[in-house]
């Protein structure tokens, strides 16, 4: 089986393909790999000699993943890459998304609920956390 | 760089004053005996003990059974109107701490107990 993973002028992997004729897919580079390979845990970091590579940790680290929603107690993301995107969404409120402009960033909540807290920063696995806010 | 998880006001005192009456449902109906809390407000066991006093003595068990609903009722009342009190409290707040504040100060006073 010929597999081929499809990727972008900064080595993200668009999409994977698998066939005869890479070829026919224009617009995109294109390297041979294994079937492991896949768009959410590799990428290629070098795209003068692509190599399909697994994506590195991401390195950002929350201090707990439970607050009290007194709008005083807070959660705080550490090490953060910078210019990652930060999305949070929960049950009672809007989605939220900024850009994260330094390392860390504290939270504080004053609604309760449940919340889906990503960060995420090409070429990073994405970190994700669940965090209770009663 | 911080970030605040908030809605506007009335919308944080709508929020806590619903949870409120939820968990006093709650505490009310799952907490205590139902069975009990609802011999006192809907099979109404009161009620004809209380035309049956208008003319014979109640026997003991009897007396002792409409004395315990009342007190039951009693009880209801008092927690429905704590949570009367504190709900002047959650719309009277301005920010989510005074919120939490009023929420904290709700008492719950449990079931009398059947005699």
């Amino acid at each position: 089986m010929n597999i081929y993973a499809f990727y972008s002028v900064n080595g993200e992997i668009t999409n994977i393909y698998t066939g005869t004729q890479p070829e026919m897919q224009t617009g995109f580079a294109y390297i041979n790999c294994g079937i492991e390979v896949n768009d959410t845990l590799y990428y290629i970091p070098d795209t003068a000699s692509p190599v399909p590579t697994a994506k590195p940790t991401n390195p950002t680290t929350i201090d707990k993943t439970t607050v009290i929603a007194d709008g005083v107690d807070k959660i705080t993301l550490s090490s953060i890459p910078l210019n990652s995107t930060i999305d949070l969404t929960g049950d009672n409120i809007s989605p939220i998304q900024d850009t994260a402009t330094s390392s860390t960033i504290d939270f504080t909540f004053d609604v309760t609920g449940t919340y889906n807290l990503k960060v995420d920063l090409f070429p990073y696995l994405p970190f994700e956390a669940v965090i209770n806010a009663n | 760089m911080q970030i605040r998880v908030t809605k506007p006001l009335t919308d944080l005192q709508n929020d806590n004053y619903n949870k409120l009456k939820e968990d006093l449902y709650n505490f009310i109906i799952i907490t205590n005996d139902f069975p009990e809390w609802k011999q006192a407000n809907f099979l109404d066991n009161w009620s004809s003990l209380a035309v049956k006093e208008l003319s014979v003595t109640l026997l003991p068990t009897e007396l002792t059974e409409k004395n315990y609903i009342e007190s039951v009722r009693e009880w209801k009342n008092n927690l429905l109107a704590e949570r009367d009190r504190v709900k002047v409290d959650i719309f009277a707040a301005t920010d989510i701490a005074g919120i939490r504040t009023a929420i904290d100060s709700f008492t719950y006073t449990n079931m009398p107990v059947k005699p």
